[in-house]
C-alpha cells in the first residue's frame, strides 16, 4: 500500500532526538556538578572541624620540672623572643628561658615567664584561638 | 503531499527547534549560574583562616594567623575591636594554604576582639570574615597540673594525701616520657594520657621528713591502665615519731708530697639499738674533703627512749680515728650524734694499727703529778704503757668498745712511797682517763722534777758510725752513725745542747759540730760528723759561718698554719750544707682561698717556686768566708681565691647579618677566674642553626677537683643575637665551638677565636 508512513528518520525527529540528548546532558551535569559540590564542600567541613579538634588539642599543656608538656604534642610555629626552634614538640624545656616568652603555636599562643629565680617559671598567658 | 502539508510539516520542524532552543539555552544558562554559585560554595568551604590565640601585651598586638584551608587568600582588612569601638587596618597580605604567620600591630587601647577579611585568590568576589578574642595575659593557671582542677572529666586523677606535711615525690612515666611533681603538702593532679589504652607506671618517695618524725608513702610503685574510663590513683603519706642518730664525719685526707689530696678507705661501723625499737644500723663513714663536714642521718622510728652502742668499727690501715661516744641513749624528736674524726695518713708505716691487738680501739691516757720520777704502769687486757714522769694522752689500746685498766707503781723513788689513782677504771673506747701520781716523803728532800721539755736532734755524715752524745742539761742520747729527729728531754723550754764524740772509728779521728747550742722546747737541731784518718790534722774548727734566719709566712693572714723547720737560727759552717723545710697546715682557708704555691727567697731574691704543699731549700754555705755572712731565707705560702665566674650582659649585638667574633666589640659578657694548681681547661659553645641564642661554657680542671677536695668549676653564659632595631636574626653557624684554656688566671676572657655566623630578616616577615 503506497501513501502511508515512511520507515526511517526523519528530519523532525532527528532534531528532536538531539534537544532531548542535550538536555538530558545538561540535566546530568548539573546535578553531577551539585553532588560533586556538596560532597566535597562536604569533606572540606569534616576536614576542617578535625583539624580546628586538633588544634585545639595541641593546646592541652602543663608545666613541670621547669619543662612545658603538650600530652598530645603541638607544633611551634614562632617565638618572641626567638629562642624555640620551629618544630614538633611534646616538652619544651625552659631552661635558658629569662623574663617573658610567647609561644606562638598552631593552635594558641603561650607567655612563660620566668618567676625570677633560674629555675622557677610560671604560664602567664594563654591563648587558645 | 499537498502543499499544505509541506507548509504545516516546516511550521511544525521550526516550531520544535524554536522551543527546543529556548529550552536548551535556558537550561545552558542555569548549568552556568548553579556550577558558579556551586564553586563558590566549595571555595568558601575549603576556605578557613585561624586565629590561635591573638595576644595583647606590652602595647602590642599579636594576631596569628593560620591558613588551614584549601586555598590561597588574601587577607585584606584587620577590624580591632576595642572599648572606644573598632578599627580598620589594612593588612595586605597572601596566605598560602598551610601558611602561619603572626601579624604584628602597635595600639595603646586594650583589644577585646579581632576580625580578619580574606578572599580567596581564586574568586576574589567571595570575602569571608574570621574572629577571635583577644587575650591579655593575667596569670591563670594551665591544667592539668591544678589543685583547682575538678575530678570530674580527669582521664587520669592522682593526689597524695599528706597530713604531716612531710616532703614527697610521685615520678610517673608513659608513653616514653618521665613526670613528677614534688609537693609537702596534700596534693591533686590529673594526668592526661596522649591516647588509650595506655599504662601509667607511678613511683613516690619521701624526700623530706619533718622533724621528729619518719615518714613512708604508699603505695611506692603503682601502675593505672588508661582504657578511656576516668581513673584514680590514691597516694598516702603516713609518720611515726622518730628518735636520731646522726654520725658526724670529720674524716680527711693528707696530701702527699706532690700536693695531692689523698683519701683512706671508708671506715665501716655497725650500731646497735634496743628499748623502745631495736634493730642495727650499719655503714660507713668516707674520707671527705679538706674543713668539709658530712653528716649521716638514722631516723628510728620509736615512741620512747631507745639506747645504743657501737657495736663494731673497721677502720682502714694508714688512718687513724677518735670516735666518741660510744654508746648512749635517745628519746623521740631527740639526737644522739657520734663523732668520727678520722685522719688518713700512709706515710707513717702501720698506720694506727699496732701490734699485739687488734688496733681499732683505745683509749687515751694521761699521768699527772710525778715531779719525781716515779714508775709506773697502766695495763688493759691487750694492751701495757710504763713510763717515768708526767705523760700526756698517750694511746693504750683496749680489748673492745670497753675494758678494765689498771694502774700500779713499778719502782719509787729513794725515801718515798708513791701511790697511782685510780688503781682501777671501766675504760670504753675513745674516751680520755687521766691517773695522777702521790708521794709520800720520808725527811728527804724530793727528787728533781722531770718535765716535758723536748727538742728533736738529727745526727748527720757519721758514715764510719762514730759513736756520739748529744746532752741536755737532764738527759743524754747517744749512738753511733745518723739518726733523725731523736727526741731528747731537756731541762726546760730553753736548754743548752752539748755535742762529742765518745769513740772514733778505728783509723779515724772524728769531731761533732757544733759542739754546743742553745736548744729551744719543740725545735730540732742538726749536729754534723767529720772523720779525717788518723795522722791527719783535724781542721780546726771555722773562724765564720753562714747565719741563715728561716721565716714562713703566707698571704692569708697566717690562716694556712706555715712553719718551717729548722724554725731557728743555723749557724753553718763553710762548705756544709743544711736542708729548709716548709708545710701549711690548712688547706683551704676561708672564705674560700686554696694553696696555689710556695715562693722561697733568700735575701729577698727567689730561688725556688713550687706548687706542692711542702717544699724544701738546700742552703749551701761557700766554702770560702772571709767573715760571717748572714742571710734571711723565707718561704711564702701563695694562696689564691678559687672561682669561675661570668659577668657582664647576655646578648650578642650584631649589625645585621655577617660573621662575628666573639670579642668585646660585640658583647659586654665575659669570664673571669682564678684557679689555684691549675691544670687545664676547657671551652665549647653550644648553639641551634636557626636558634638566636648560644651558650658558652668553661670548665677548669685543678689538682683540687681532681682529687674530689673541691668541686670542679664551671660556668656558662647564653648570649641572645640582637640585631637592628626592625629586625630579628639567627645563627647559621658557629666555628670553632671548643678550645682549650691554658691560664690559671683570667679578668675579661672570650673565646675570640669562635666566628658567628648570622642572619637577620625584618621582623614579621612571612615565615
Amino acid at each position: 500500500m503506497s501513501g502511508g508512513p515512511k520507515a526511517g528518520f526523519t528530519l523532525g525527529g532527528l532534531v528532536v532526538l538531539g534537544l532531548v540528548v542535550i538536555t538530558v546532558a545538561l540535566i546530568t551535569y548539573l546535578v553531577s556538578n551539585y553532588l560533586y559540590v556538596t560532597y566535597e564542600a562536604g569533606k572540606y567541613s569534616l576536614e576542617l572541624s578535625n583539624k580546628l579538634s586538633s588544634l585545639s588539642r595541641s593546646c592541652i599543656a602543663y608545666i613541670a620540672n621547669n619543662s612545658l608538656y603538650f600530652p598530645y604534642s603541638t607544633y611551634v610555629e614562632y617565638s618572641i623572643p626567638n629562642t624555640v626552634k620551629p618544630g614538633l614538640y611534646s616538652t619544651l624545656n625552659l631552661t635558658g628561658f629569662r623574663g617573658e616568652v610567647l609561644i606562638f603555636t598552631e593552635g594558641c599562643t603561650i607567655l612563660v615567664k620566668s618567676t625570677g629565680n633560674a629555675t622557677g617559671f610560671e604560664v602567664i598567658g594563654y591563648g587558645t584561638g | 503531499m499537498a502543499l499544505a502539508d509541506i507548509v504545516l510539516e516546516g511550521l511544525t520542524l521550526i516550531l520544535v527547534i524554536a522551543l527546543g532552543a529556548v529550552l536548551i539555552g535556558g537550561l545552558s544558562y542555569l548549568a552556568t549560574t548553579t556550577v558558579s554559585a556551586n564553586n563558590a560554595r566549595l571555595i568558601e568551604a575549603g576556605t578557613y583562616v585561624y586565629l590561635p590565640g591573638p595576644t595583647y601585651i606590652n602595647n602590642t598586638l599579636y594576631i596569628p594567623m593560620y591558613n588551614i584551608g584549601k586555598y590561597t587568600v588574601y587577607v585584606k582588612y584587620l577590624f580591632v575591636k576595642g572599648v572606644n569601638g573598632v578599627q580598620e587596618y589594612t593588612t595586605n597580605m597572601i596566605l598560602k594554604p598551610g601558611q602561619y604567620y603572626v601579624y604584628e600591630l602597635s595600639i595603646d587601647y586594650t583589644p577585646e576582639a579581632v576580625t580578619i577579611v580574606v578572599s580567596p585568590i581564586n574568586d576574589p568576589r567571595l570575602a569571608l570574615e574570621f574572629s577571635s578574642n583577644v587575650t591579655t595575659p593575667k596569670p591563670i593557671a594551665l591544667t592539668p597540673i591544678s589543685t583547682s582542677l575538678s575530678a570530674q572529666g580527669c582521664p587520669v586523677l592522682a593526689s597524695v594525701n599528706d597530713p604531716y606535711n612531710a616532703g614527697w615525690r610521685v615520678t610517673w612515666t608513659m608513653a616514653g616520657g618521665t613526670y613528677s611533681i614534688s609537693e609537702s603538702s596534700s596534693y591533686q593532679w590529673c594526668i592526661l594520657p596522649p591516647y588509650y589504652p595506655i599504662t601509667v607506671n607511678f613511683q613516690s618517695t619521701i624526700t623530706q621528713n619533718p622533724t621528729g618524725y619518719q615518714c613512708s608513702i604508699n603505695p611506692q610503685t603503682t601502675q593505672v591502665n588508661y582504657e578511656g574510663k576516668p581513673e584514680t590513683q590514691s597516694f598516702t603519706v603516713t609518720c611515726t615519731s622518730a628518735a636520731y642518730i646522726v654520725i658526724e664525719d670529720y674524716y680527711y685526707g693528707s696530701f702527699n708530697e706532690y700536693g695531692w689530696y689523698l683519701c683512706g678507705d671508708p671506715v665501716k661501723y655497725t650500731i646497735n639499738y634496743w628499748g623502745n625499737a631495736t634493730g642495727t644500723l650499719s655503714g660507713q663513714v668516707p674520707c671527705i674533703g679538706v674543713n668539709g663536714q658530712y653528716n649521716i642521718t638514722y631516723a628510728i622510728p620509736t615512741n620512747g627512749t631507745i639506747y645504743w652502742n657501737l657495736a663494731s668499727v673497721k677502720i682502714p690501715s694508714g688512718t687513724t680515728c677518735i670516735i666518741s661516744p660510744t654508746s648512749g641513749s635517745v628519746n623521740p624528736g631527740q639526737v644522739s650524734t657520734i663523732t668520727f674524726s678520722c685522719l688518713y695518713w700512709p706515710y707513717n708505716s702501720g698506720g694506727n694499727n699496732n701490734g699485739g691487738n687488734n688496733g681499732n680501739y683505745y683509749v687515751y691516757v694521761t699521768v699527772t703529778g710525778d715531779s719525781y720520777g716515779v714508775g709506773w704502769s697502766i695495763a688493759s687486757s691487750v694492751d701495757t704503757i710504763t713510763g717515768t714522769g708526767n705523760v700526756n694522752m698517750e694511746r693504750l689500746y683496749i680489748g673492745g668498745l670497753t675494758d678494765t685498766l689498771t694502774a700500779s707503781i713499778t719502782s719509787n723513788p729513794s725515801g718515798y712511797t708513791c701511790t697511782i689513782s685510780p688503781s682501777s677504771v671501766y675504760a670504753s673506747w675513745g674516751s680520755d682517763y687521766t691517773f695522777t701520781v702521790t708521794c709520800r716523803g720520808q725527811g728527804q728532800p724530793p727528787p728533781p722534777p722531770s718535765n716535758n721539755y723536748f727538742v728533736y736532734v738529727t745526727v748527720k755524715n757519721d758514715t764510719l758510725s762514730a759513736s756520739w752524745q748529744v746532752s741536755s742539761s737532764v738527759k743524754s742520747i747517744s749512738g753511733s752513725g745518723n739518726v733523725n729527729n731523736e727526741q731528747l728531754p731537756i731541762g726546760g723550754q730553753t736548754d743548752t745542747l752539748t755535742a762529742l764524740i765518745t769513740s772514733n772509728p778505728s783509723g779515724y779521728q772524728c769531731s761533732i759540730r757544733p759542739s754546743s747550742t742553745q736548744a729551744t722546747d719543740g725545735s730540732s737541731y742538726t749536729f754534723t760528723v767529720n772523720c779525717v784518718q788518723s795522722g791527719q790534722s783535724q781542721p780546726p774548727p771555722p773562724k765564720y759561718y753562714c747565719i741563715v734566719t728561716p721565716s714562713a709566712s703566707d698571704n692569708v693572714n697566717g690562716a694556712s698554719g706555715a712553719y718551717v723547720s729548722p724554725s731557728t737560727t743555723q749557724y753553718i759552717p763553710p762548705g756544709q750544707s743544711v736542708i729548709f723545710t716548709w708545710a701549711i697546715r690548712n688547706n683551704p682557708v676561708p672564705p674560700d682561698y686554696y694553696f696555689n704555691n710556695w715562693v722561697v727567697t733568700l735575701n729577698g731574691q727567689t730561688v725556688k717556686t713550687d706548687q706542692t704543699s711542702s717544699t724544701y731549700y738546700d742552703f749551701q754555705c761557700p766554702s770560702n768566708l772571709s767573715s760571717n755572712q748572714t742571710y734571711t731565707l723565707s718561704g711564702t705560702a701563695y694562696y689564691w681565691e678559687r672561682y669561675l665566674k661570668v659577668g657582664g650582659g647576655n646578648t650578642f649585638n650584631v649589625p645585621g647579618n655577617g660573621t662575628y667574633p666573639i670579642t668585646s666589640q660585640y658583647t659586654t659578657a665575659y669570664f673571669y677566674w682564678s684557679d689555684p694548681l691549675f691544670i687545664s681547661g676547657s671551652w665549647n659553645i653550644d648553639y641551634q642553626a636557626g636558634g638566636a641564642t648560644f651558650t658558652i661554657s668553661v670548665q677548669l680542671n685543678d689538682a683540687y677537683s681532681q682529687t674530689a677536695a673541691a668541686t670542679p668549676l664551671s660556668a656558662s653564659t647564653t648570649l641572645a643575637i640582637a640585631g637592628p632595631t626592625g629586625y630579628l636574626c639567627s645563627i647559621n653557624s658557629i666555628s670553632p665551638t671548643s678550645g682549650s684554656i691554658t691560664s690559671a688566671k683570667a679578668s675579661n676572657w672570650l673565646p675570640t677565636s669562635a666566628q658567628v655566623s648570622v642572619t637577620c630578616v625584618p621582623q614579621g616577615k612571612i615565615r
